[in-house]
């Protein structure tokens, strides 16, 4: 099956009249074809810089919800902190109270009153300590990171508060101290209780050793609060810094996309200009010719 | 000639349009392919997008359940010999002579006073309120654990392909039934007069064997009761730290999806190019074979002419 027969073609321009027709099409043909030819440079140019944004919006994205994901954990692990104190700080308070009399002294034992807040908040410490490690084992690092981030002012305390963290964090009670206060909480027995009952030793809350330890382990809960309202503090001005430059990549994006269009306008006009000139040349040469074989043949 | 191609010109420009013919084909059908391949892509990053989602739901959903029974069961433990100790110090003062000798026996220190007769102006009816509170305590932590229970039963229910797929030996469906009647946990199993403690809070006759207990439950079953509530607390301690340890099984799992994820990502970005590539030339060919088609009329025209 042939779809254009060149022998017909070539019929059709020796005709003298049908050449400037043809011409003006075939001009007309090339004109268009080297528009398209730069307008799908110009698109896939802006295209795949549009691209690219479009990338990095979604890669930006991403890493904003990783974070807005944790940063909403913030507020619940603040929150059992607080409660974690407030219940310890109650029961101080209510049993300093019932040991004003004989009957409510014998109740209350150091090992109820102490070992509690010991035992839970020292056998979860490897989180805390891992990540203290993680902010600053490059300290240059995070001192940049401050810099980028926070206000002088805060990053002073903030660069203040990390390079004395870990000294703060330093374990209260040993291993086997820790065991020990795992089998007086959960295994004592009738034999226990009742010692607990009469023994000064025990019942004497204001001195001692687990005195001591609940006091340190209770500094230390204040400093991870410390911690989580930095983390807290981090994740609110890196949030907004990606926001920001979501926002930027969005204004990129609509901006790159009205140049195309503009581009493309301005190209086409261009080659319009072009195109013009070069058609009123060459119509000009065939008249020219025309009129010169007339005279010849006059 | 015949035809009238009268020159090598025409020749070189069809010769060129039926190569960029051919190379607008071949550049189509690598756009194509390439099209496929980012669609399988784009389906495969999807799905690891699911999973990497999932997975930080499951770690949320974790460690907000590991919060909330660390302070839920924080209480407890602060509180957990307080109507015990009432109980022993009432029992203490019936007995002092038989208990003391047991207790004391080989044992050096000061002791406080043991009288706590001014206390109680009815020491029976103060003794059945602590026993109440004892009881009511440990129905209060069952309910608390049974509220666990329940949401991570769900949770489980509704994440187990996945939660196997994580760490199957670490967490399991009946990590939270420890305190249910028909459990078979040994340190619960293995309590002194379990049975007798469980008739308080499971089964038909609670009520009746709770008022029983008042005036029948010795000074040892009382302890065996907070026994049990203790054995009921380490358990759940130990419940949550596996919850903990497959919380940081997890965590390790995510930093791999997430870097898997960045190797998607980029080859999605590559691909992406590559088809917007193969697009271009495609376009470029079709237009180069459209463009020397008509310098080719152009020639012709120009061939007629002279």
């Amino acid at each position: 099956m042939k779809f254009l027969k060149i022998a017909l073609l070539i019929e059709y321009f020796k005709v003298a009249k049908n050449k400037k027709k043809a011409l003006l099409f075939i001009n007309t043909g090339i004109f268009l074809s080297i528009f398209a030819l730069s307008s799908a440079f110009i698109s896939i140019y802006i295209e795949n810089k549009i691209n690219d944004f479009e990338y990095e919006h979604a890669e930006l994205s991403y890493q904003k919800n990783y974070y807005q994901q944790y940063h909403a954990l913030l507020p619940v692990a603040s929150g059992a902190l607080n409660q974690m104190k407030i219940i310890q700080k109650d029961n101080e308070h209510f049993s300093t109270f019932i040991k004003l009399n004989p009957f409510g002294n014998r109740l209350v034992s150091k090992e109820d009153m102490y070992l509690p807040i010991i035992l839970d908040f020292q056998s979860d410490k490897e989180d805390i300590l891992e990540m203290i490690e993680e902010f600053t084992e490059d300290m240059d690092y995070l001192k940049l990171m401050l810099e980028s981030y926070f206000t002088e002012e805060d990053k002073k305390y903030y660069l203040d508060m990390f390079i004395n963290l870990e000294k703060k964090f330093l374990p209260v009670a040993s291993a086997e101290e820790l065991k020990d206060y795992t089998n007086i909480i959960y295994e004592s027995d009738h034999n226990t209780l009742i010692r607990e009952t009469i023994k000064l030793d025990s019942l004497n809350i204001d001195i001692g050793k687990f005195l001591d330890q609940s006091h340190k382990t209770q500094d230390q809960i204040e400093e991870f609060g410390k911690l989580v309202y930095f983390l807290d503090h981090f994740y609110v001005v890196v949030l907004l810094d990606m926001k920001s430059q979501i926002n930027e990549i969005n204004k990129k994006i609509t901006l790159y996309s009205s140049y195309e269009n503009k581009i493309i306008i301005i190209a086409f006009l261009l080659q319009l200009i072009v195109f013009i000139i070069i058609q009123f040349f060459e119509v000009s040469s065939i008249n020219f010719a025309k009129s010169k074989k007339r005279k010849r043949s006059k | 000639m015949r035809r009238g191609l009268t020159n090598n010109v025409s020749f070189i420009f069809i010769l060129i349009v039926s190569i960029a013919t051919l190379f607008s084909y071949l550049s189509d059908q690598l756009a194509i392919n390439t099209e496929d391949k980012l669609r399988k892509s784009k389906i495969e990053y999807e799905n690891h997008l699911n999973k990497l989602y999932k997975y930080n739901a499951i770690e949320t959903f974790i460690l907000q359940t590991d919060i909330n029974t660390g302070i839920n069961t924080y209480s407890f433990i602060l509180k957990r010999n307080f109507y015990i100790k009432q109980l022993l110090i009432i029992e203490h003062e019936k007995n002092t002579s038989n208990l003391l000798k047991d207790v004391l026996k080989n044992e050096k220190g000061e002791y406080a006073s043991t009288s706590s007769d001014n206390f109680f102006s009815k020491k029976d009816f103060s003794a059945n309120n602590i026993k109440w509170n004892l009881m009511s305590e440990v129905y209060d932590l069952i309910a608390t654990i049974e509220e666990t229970y329940i949401l991570y039963d769900l949770f489980y229910r509704s994440n187990e392909k996945d939660i196997k797929e994580i760490a199957k030996q670490i967490m399991h469906k009946d990590l939270f039934s420890f305190y249910r009647s028909e459990s078979q946990e040994p340190s619960i199993k293995k309590l002194k007069g379990i049975k007798k403690t469980k008739g308080l809070f499971f089964g038909s006759g609670t009520i009746d064997n709770q008022y029983d207990a008042l005036d029948n439950f010795s000074i040892d079953d009382w302890v065996n009761v907070y026994r049990y509530k203790m054995v009921l607390l380490k358990n759940l301690k130990n419940k949550s730290e596996i919850m903990t340890k497959f919380s940081d099984t997890l965590a390790d799992k995510n930093l791999i999806l997430d870097e898997q994820q960045i190797t998607l990502f980029s080859k999605l970005r590559e691909l992406n190019g590559r088809k917007n590539f193969f697009i271009l030339f495609s376009v470029v060919f079709q237009v180069l074979a459209l463009f020397f088609l008509l310098l080719l009329f152009k020639n012709l025209l120009k061939t007629q002419s002279n």
